[in-house]
């Protein structure tokens, strides 16, 4: 399960926005993950559930937006929406392509409680 | 006392595994100035990593400086028979971690303490999910497949063989025993990685070896890279 890693980088990251801005308690914290990444999200929700007992994180909504997988064709130049398991080119049959999104992991946003 | 509170969104865009991504760009800085070609080898479990190492490092004698990271959840059994080849090795026991990650791999060059190296390799734990994500600062993975594990794998494992610049085919000499096919395999591979160099081996017969050496020290002849 390295979601566990997962979760916790999260956590890191969410601690050092949480004392850059002042959050008192932690509400959401949305992130992305691309499509083509070995990241599971219901196992990291899992882990990240696990992880936030007891802190200022725990009860955080964690929304995890699936960012779909979308390729361009370096022969024919069209842009598709690759299979998992097969990223060729479905508009002319080349294996000749570049990923332009589903590779992400990122922390979109964090929302929190501020005194004041 | 009026203290109210207010709910602020704070936009963060930072990649997840920054932290990781940061010392795994150290650890490559520092590879790529003293001139190691390092290797990150990654398969299902007992696929066939640590015997084809020990039958590389047993070839390279002589001809290559190299060093061994042996990556296992527990036991050091692997690196005692790195050990044996002559070269140096470190073992690092994950524990509950399911891979490597750029820190470990960060200590563990820094306790091998050894000069001159032209390869390092890294034995990654045998899973072929978890390492995938987690930069060490290697120059190339390289995705091991047995024989024995069917053809599906490159559809099933996606990420790991798409990331990888190399697939071995390992264990060859049971091909006779099954219904395996290795060109199924190979356009399997293909779907995920047009660009990867297949290469079959078989520790057994020693079949393969020599093209997965060349592989290797061309690799090497290429740095920077
Ligand atoms: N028939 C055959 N068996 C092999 C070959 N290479 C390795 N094996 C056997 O496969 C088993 C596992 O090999 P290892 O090298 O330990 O595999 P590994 O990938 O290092 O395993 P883990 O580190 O536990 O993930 C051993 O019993 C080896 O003898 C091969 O080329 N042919
Ligand atoms: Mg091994
Ligand atoms: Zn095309």
């Amino acid at each position: 399960m390295h979601e566990v890693g997962i979760a916790d980088s999260i956590m890191g990251i969410t601690k050092d926005v949480a004392r850059e801005n002042g959050l008192t308690r932690i509400t959401n914290i949305t992130i992305q993950i691309g499509q083509f990444t070995a990241i599971e999200a219901d196992a990291l929700d899992f882990a990240f559930q696990l992880m936030t007992k007891d802190t200022p994180v725990e009860g955080a909504e964690l929304v995890i937006e699936k960012t779909p997988l979308l390729l361009r064709c370096k022969k024919c130049e069209g842009e598709y929406s690759g299979e998992i398991d097969n990223l060729s080119c479905p508009l002319c049959g080349a294996e000749d392509y570049m990923i332009l999104q589903g590779r992400e992991m990122v922390v979109k946003s964090i929302s929190g409680e501020k005194i004041g | 006392m009026g203290k109210s509170t207010k709910t602020q969104t704070i936009p963060v865009k930072t990649r997840i595994l920054s932290e990781n991504d940061r010392l795994a760009a150290e650890n490559r800085a520092w590879f790529v100035k003293q001139g190691i070609f390092v290797v990150n080898l990654i398969s299902s479990p007992g696929s066939g990593k640590t015997t084809l190492l020990v039958d590389t490092l047993n070839a390279l004698k002589g001809k290559q400086h190299c060093a061994v990271i042996e990556g296992d959840q527990q036991t050091s059994l692997d690196a005692n028979r790195i050990a044996e080849t002559g070269f140096p090795v470190r073992q690092v026991n994950t524990g509950r971690a399911c891979h490597l990650d750029a820190s470990m791999i960060k200590n563990a060059v820094s306790e091998l303490a050894v000069t001159g190296l032209d390869i390092l390799f890294i034995e990654n734990v045998g899973n072929l999910i978890c390492p995938a994500e987690f930069d060490l600062g290697e120059h190339c993975k390289v995705v091991l497949m047995s024989v024995t594990e069917g053809e599906d794998k490159p559809l099933k494992y996606p990420v790991i063989f798409h990331l990888s610049r190399a697939v071995v085919m390992t264990k060859m000499d049971l091909i006779p025993h099954l219904r395996y096919d290795p060109l199924l395999a190979e356009k399997n591979i293909r779907k995920i990685n047009p660009q990867a160099v297949i290469l079959r081996t078989s520790t057994y017969t020693s079949d393969g070896l020599q093209d997965w050496l060349d592989w290797l020290v061309t690799q090497k002849s290429h740095l920077p890279l």
